[in-house]
């Protein structure tokens, strides 16, 4: 997942803006629709704009990516949190057992998810593994289309393949992968079904 | 529901709350509740969010700037509305114990959990940084002679000067008055001390003494000393404070100087958000001299304790706590 070269990261510890502009535009989409699982998603974009506008303003140092992967997280997590604390006092005499048993649940999955940088190598070192497991076409299509982010129309035209092609090779991976890793794949799985 | 259907129900990316066959299935048992809790957190992580299109994404980048440039304080509000947790006009056990504020006006209460660090700007441009499992109180505006905030936990202050509406920070039945300064409180409810540590300016340490509600044992605080007094033998200690060491507050270090292992393990686990548990009574009194930074990670931390420890010692994690033994 990593697509941050050494020399942004050194810019951005060096306060530059245009390479916080590159950290934001990679990052932005992937923790607003991270934050969406749990908050509705006008404020979703809102809390992590939020989180950036902090970084910004506290300029913290990274030594690596997943250091700052971990510390967005970590931010937009704590932002959810207190949207939906806010929420659940907002809200306490007037909404529906079924939102609150919703604020709830999620509560309580946003405070257990452990967003220091041990979760990101983990997911790091699960994609590497599964990679491995996989033939050589297939992986090509995982790599554009999972870590460089690419549509599948866009994977189809890099390879020169169809896009029909695509989606074969990355059903083929889902076959794969499935029976590789239990709890991880059924997800990245799902989500490579859901990049069009 | 087996893991397939489940799985397949988070990712048609349907809130819980829409879906009877879920909240049915995550009622019927807390091991139901826990797995999809397991699955929606990584299906969350998972995202890319390769869906969205550039135009959304130049559209957050500029209220990003928007918000970076200038609309300092709309901003800084806007954390505060998510900050603001509890809104007083609700709760009428609160106002009758804020009985000295205006009925009118709202109480904002912010609670930083374990593990996390904040900072608020307060309505009179004071701004104050909290971390770790720190709560403070304060209302949405300061009226009346006095500005009162209420603490429990730690925090930096830098108020702002107005000296004739005193700052003053409750903690518990002491307080600590000031006119404009920078300076820290630790207060945690369940410590045994309560200390002020002073970076510049002037404050006063008022600490309960029990004839009535209203008198106080004060004493004045000097620039770059700590005030500590200790609840169980009612004693006052003034120390220096070593330079630099308001970096907690503001870059997120912590500098130690010939401290014991047990009197750390309280601020990493604070810190941290991890317990630590010693297996054996000397490994309470070995001594560390260093930094911790909040931003390392706890598995890292440890491994430096392991090295910089004279004699050897074992740890391992167990769920979420760090067990330390010889």
């Amino acid at each position: 997942m990593k697509s941050l070269t050494n020399e942004i990261l050194q810019l951005l510890n060096n306060k530059q803006e245009a390479a916080f502009e590159v950290v934001f535009k990679l990052y932005y989409p992937r923790l607003v629709y991270f934050a969406k699982e749990f908050v509705p998603e006008g404020e979703s974009k809102n809390l992590v704009q939020d989180a950036f506008i902090a970084m910004w303003d506290k300029k913290p140092q990274f030594l690596n990516e997943t250091q700052l992967q971990s510390y967005l997280y970590t931010n937009v997590k704590n932002n959810c949190l207190m949207y939906l604390r806010h929420e659940k006092v907002k809200k306490k005499y007037r909404s529906e057992a079924v939102l609150q048993k919703q604020n709830q649940v999620y509560t309580e999955a946003l405070s257990d998810l452990d967003t220091s940088t041990v979760t990101f190598q983990e997911i790091e070192t699960i994609i590497q593994k599964t990679l491995l497991e996989l033939p050589e076409r297939c992986r090509e299509v995982f790599i554009l289309s999972r870590m460089e982010g690419k549509k599948n129309k866009e994977v189809a035209e890099d390879l020169d393949i169809s896009v029909k092609a695509v989606e074969a090779q990355i059903t083929k991976a889902l076959k794969t992968l499935r029976i590789s890793l239990k709890d991880y794949l059924p997800l990245v799985a799902w989500l490579l079904f859901s990049i069009k | 529901m087996d893991s397939e259907k489940l799985i397949h129900k988070i990712t048609e990316k349907k809130a819980l709350k829409d879906s009877d066959e879920l909240l049915n299935y995550i009622n019927e048992s807390g091991e139901n509740s826990r797995e999809y809790i397991r699955y929606k957190t990584l299906w969350a992580l998972l995202q890319t969010g390769n869906e969205m299109d550039d135009e959304t994404i130049n559209q957050g980048f500029n209220a990003v700037k928007r918000g970076v440039k200038g609309h300092r304080n709309s901003i800084l509000l806007n954390i505060a509305k998510y900050a603001a947790i509890i809104i007083l006009a609700v709760s009428a056990g609160y106002l009758v114990q804020y009985a000295d504020f205006n009925n009118e006006i709202a109480i904002n209460e912010i609670f930083v959990p374990k593990g996390n660090r904040t900072s608020i700007v307060l309505p009179d441009g004071t701004k104050v940084w909290l971390s770790n499992g720190t709560r403070l109180v304060y209302p949405e505006n300061f009226v009346g002679d006095f500005r009162n905030v209420e603490l429990e936990g730690e925090g930096f202050f830098e108020v702002t000067h107005d000296k004739d509406h005193p700052f003053i920070v409750n903690v518990g039945e002491h307080r600590i008055k000031v006119l404009g300064t920078r300076f820290a409180v630790v207060a945690y409810p369940d410590d045994d001390e309560v200390k002020a540590e002073l970076v510049s300016g002037k404050i006063q340490f008022d600490i309960q003494s029990g004839v009535t509600e209203e008198s106080y044992r004060s004493f004045m605080v000097k620039p770059m000393h700590s005030l500590v007094y200790d609840k169980t033998s009612g004693k006052v200690y003034e120390s220096i404070i070593p330079d630099g060491f308001h970096d907690y507050w503001q870059k997120g270090i912590y500098s130690f100087k010939d401290e014991r292992f047990d009197s750390l393990a309280i601020k990493i686990a604070r810190i941290y958000n991890v317990e630590i548990i010693f297996g054996d009574e000397e490994l309470k009194s070995r001594i560390f001299t260093g930094t911790l930074s909040v931003d390392d990670n706890i598995y890292t931390l440890m491994e430096v304790f392991k090295s910089a420890s004279g004699k050897p010692f074992d740890y391992y994690f167990d769920s979420g706590k760090i067990y330390i033994d010889k």
